[in-house]
């Protein structure tokens, strides 16, 4: 489906604030079409759930900490109303996003640019860089690790139903196969979760268990390619029955584990 | 070795060339180098084992003008010489398909001739490739209308994929594929068709050009601690120099380096040697492809590109000089520089308005956002869908438009609905496939578990939904001597190119704007 620049006007999102007592910090949890509104500027990506508008966040790239969701599908919001207003919506700050995976035509929503509706400051607008060359500036990789070993923990996180690598967790990855190679680990102890999440309407949602299968997937190839000691023994558990959801931090139950434990002297 | 050569460039002062070259910096230029261009030639075949000394500079007529080609390591005995002469089995030389005159690729216009010429008999034409599927009529046009109308080559991909291709190949391809409409007749063939003894995926390309490629593959270009953005995967591994590599050679990236890429034509273009090939025989057609340069060199109405004053990016020249590692996505080092020098509110003549209409269509193709929307291996991958930015964010390659990172994505010229001006796929005389992604997999961000495509791309590959259709661009030099433009030859003129683009991106170019991009591509 090509996407159709539908003006269709959401509700006036200037009034509703007015209406609505914001609490910050309040929690809040839904499943959504994102709404994209366009500015002088980049645009700002919104999402409307029980007549209230909310702002999720502002285009970026890759090199971001947040990425913001795709028109075309469904998104999954979970944060805390941070209580401002940003381009028109009530911001959610902190924020998780999850692109649901299923296209969803009906989300193909782009609001023009209004006077008055304006986005937060962008580090990259929408034209070419300034100054700056076009990715983020390449941090210095971190030392190699040194002895003495301990027992250690990474983490990588994943969006709800989804087994992609975002980028800043490619270097998680790397820096847990250094420290198995460099401690010559004795073990890999490896958990892969299935999430869920409890919306603020009270409704469950449990991450399809395919999205285990191939987070398992991910993590054996990059295994395959990672030249581990030969005596390093490794074990893949991945959750069958999805983590019970709290409404609360269920943006942190979607993850891979690695327990690395270093060869014993 | 390309620092190696850049040195020999810059104090070669054997040739007046080198000498004037060697003037310029090694960081962007910022102008023309003085070099007396020289006198144009009109198009020609260069025809295999020839033997001819290919001159260190040319400048060779087509439609809008003529292109140059610039040999930085001076004039090239042709005689012996793996590129040029036919080292296969069936008379193909590489420079059969990858001719001077075209930009190092192959435009449907020789096509053409060669066939009246040869009366279909050259070896362009052989059956293994140069026809819609090996067991037809040779000799008749209908057996070659693949290549004699639209310039496109066979490319067989065995299905499911072999292994030695991706290492982070799905173990099981996430899709299945059928055939849905094969007009070429391969596909369905019982000899070289899917349900073959060797099953087999037949889609049908463009030729890529073999010039600027220090654009597309520098060896001092280190992408270690990357990875493929794509699909969070580590990129894979030239064995050469034991540095990662960001597939960037090919339409589908099969090929990691030169030296696999060189192995791939010998053995499916050429039909010979097995795919072996002596060190000395690659060493020497890698150095030959890493040292030409091309772009256009005068334009009809424009005049020449390469004269002092003119913007720094045109010609050749540039090129054999510029540096290849730089982001043109930013005003420090636009891919394209600037045009500055051709801006012009009242022109006076015919060239002035040209110039000043190229400088207004760079200007378009660097500053004017456009809503990039379902772009998949860009949108999906954390940018966001849609994406407000200019045609830079994609060719990003200082000098040369093509991309650096893992580029490879699907614009969707192969697609449902976005394949030439919301052609119906099934009128196409390209083959037509239904890949339907399985329950377990992930879907195609864009086109959902049911993906109808000309060509499943770098998917034939890795077995992954989210490939499917996802290609890699090239270089966008020399346009104007190797139509027809995309992968799959789609685009038939540079008009076309930017009319997709319009339709494709909502953009909404009035008739001058459109113009001034046709022209801004044209003189590239
Ligand atoms: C029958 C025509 C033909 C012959 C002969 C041929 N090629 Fe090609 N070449 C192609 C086609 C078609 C492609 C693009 C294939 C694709 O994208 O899947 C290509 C692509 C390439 C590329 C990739 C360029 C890029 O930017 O990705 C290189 C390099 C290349 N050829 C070099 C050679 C060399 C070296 C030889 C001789 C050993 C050769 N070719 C012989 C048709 C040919
Ligand atoms: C989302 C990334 C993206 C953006 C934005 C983009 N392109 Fe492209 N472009 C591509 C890809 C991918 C290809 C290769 C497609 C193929 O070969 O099938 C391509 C191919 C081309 C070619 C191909 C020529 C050839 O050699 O066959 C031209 C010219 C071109 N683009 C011009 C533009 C212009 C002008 C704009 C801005 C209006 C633009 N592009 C914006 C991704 C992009």
């Amino acid at each position: 489906m090509p996407m159709t620049m539908a003006r269709t006007s959401l509700l006036v999102t200037a009034m509703l604030v007015g209406h609505f007592a914001v609490a910050e910090g309040e929690r809040i949890s839904f499943v959504a079409c994102p709404v994209v509104r366009d500015t002088a500027t980049v645009p700002c990506f919104l999402a409307d759930n029980a007549g209230t508008t909310y702002y999720l966040g502002i285009q970026q790239d890759i090199g971001a900490d947040w990425f913001p969701p795709q028109l075309n599908h469904k998104v999954l919001v979970e944060g805390y109303l941070s209580g401002d207003t940003v381009c028109g919506g009530l911001e959610i700050k902190p924020i998780a996003t999850s692109v649901l995976p299923t296209v969803d035509p009906a989300c193909n929503t782009i609001l023009p640019a209004e006077p008055g509706i304006v986005a937060p400051h962008a580090e990259r607008g929408a034209g070419p860089n300034g100054e700056v060359p076009g990715s983020a500036p390449r941090r210095a990789p971190p030392p190699p690790p040194e002895p003495p070993f301990a027992v250690k923990e990474f983490s990588l996180s994943f969006t709800f139903d989804d087994d992609g690598l975002i980028a800043r967790e490619f270097g998680v990855l790397a820096r847990a196969i250094e420290y198995a190679k460099v401690s010559k680990a004795s073990a890999i102890d490896i958990v892969i979760s299935r999430g869920s999440a409890k919306l603020s309407s009270g409704e469950v949602i449990n991450e399809d268990p395919s999205a285990v299968m191939r987070r398992e997937r991910l993590i054996r190839r990059w295994l395959a390619v990672a030249e581990l000691p030969t005596a390093t023994r490794v074990s893949i558990k991945p959750m069958g029955e999805p983590l019970p959801a709290d409404g609360r931090t269920d943006e942190n139950n979607r993850y891979i584990k690695l327990t690395i434990t270093p060869e014993k002297r | 070795m390309n620092k190696q050569k850049n040195t020999k460039l810059r104090t070669g002062a054997g040739s007046l060339l080198a000498a004037a070259l060697a003037g310029i910096s090694a960081v962007a230029t910022a102008a023309q180098p003085a070099v007396q261009p020289p006198a144009a030639q009109d198009a020609f075949w260069w025809r295999p084992g020839s033997g001819e000394t290919m001159p260190a500079q040319m400048a060779i007529r087509n439609a809008n003008g003529a292109l140059g080609i610039v040999n930085a390591d001076g004039a090239v005995n042709t005689r012996g010489h793996p590129f040029f002469e036919p080292i296969g089995a069936n008379g193909r030389a590489c420079v059969t398909c990858h001719q001077p005159s075209d930009g190092f690729s192959l435009s449907l216009k020789t096509v053409t001739e060669r066939w009246a010429e040869s009366g279909g008999k050259d070896p362009l034409f052989a059956m293994v490739d140069g026809a819609n599927c090996p067991n037809l009529p040779p000799a008749d046009p209908a057996s070659h209308s693949m290549l004699l109308e639209h310039g496109l080559i066979r490319v067989a991909m065995p299905w499911p994929y072999k292994k030695q291709f991706d290492a982070f190949a799905a173990r099981e391809p996430e899709f299945t594929i059928e055939v849905v409409k094969d007009p070429a007749g391969c596909n369905l063939d019982a000899e070289y068709g899917l349900k073959s003894a060797n099953p087999t995926i037949s889609v049908y390309r463009r030729v890529r050009p073999t010039t600027n490629l220090r654009y597309v593959v520098d060896p001092s270009y280190d992408l270690s601690g990357r990875f493929n953005n794509k699909t969070g995967v580590p990129l894979p591994v030239d064995p050469a120099t034991g540095k990662h590599t960001g597939l960037p050679i090919m339409s589908d990236g099969r090929a990691d380096t030169l030296e696999v890429q060189m192995q791939d034509a010998i053995r499916n273009h050429m039909q010979g040697m097995n795919g072996e090939l002596t060190d000395e025989v690659i060493a020497q057609i890698k150095d030959y492809e890493s040292q030409v340069y091309s772009a256009q060199i005068s334009h009809n109405v424009g005049g020449s590109l390469v004269e002092t004053g003119a913007p720094p990016a045109l010609g050749p020249y540039a090129l054999a000089s510029g540096r290849s590692i730089i982001n043109g996505n930013n005003w420090r080092s636009p891919t394209f520089m600037t045009f500055e020098a051709w801006e012009k509110d009242k022109p006076a003549n015919d060239r002035e308005a040209f110039r000043a209409s190229v400088a207004r269509g760079n200007q378009i193709f660097l500053e004017r956002p456009i809503w990039i929307s379902e772009v998949t291996g860009f949108n999906s991958i954390g940018m966001g869908n849609p994406y407000k930015r200019t045609c830079v964010i994609c060719h990003s390659v200082h000098m040369t438009g093509n991309d650096f990172a893992p580029g490879v994505m699907d614009l969707g010229v192969n697609n449902e609905p976005w394949a030439n001006a919301g052609e119906v796929l099934e009128n196409s005389h390209l083959p037509l496939f239904k890949l339907t992604c399985k329950p377990e997999a992930r879907p195609h961000p864009f086109a959902g578990r049911e993906v109808y495509t000309h060509d499943p791309g770098r998917a034939l590959l890795t077995g992954l939904c989210h490939d499917i259709g996802s290609l890699v661009m090239q270089p966008m030099r020399g346009m104007s001597a190797r139509a027809p433009y995309f992968s799959n030859g789609s685009a038939k003129d540079i008009a076309a190119v930017v009319d997709y683009y319009n339709a494709r991106f909502t953009m909404e170019l009035t008739d001058q704007e459109r113009e001034d991009l046709i022209n801004f591509l044209s003189v590239l």
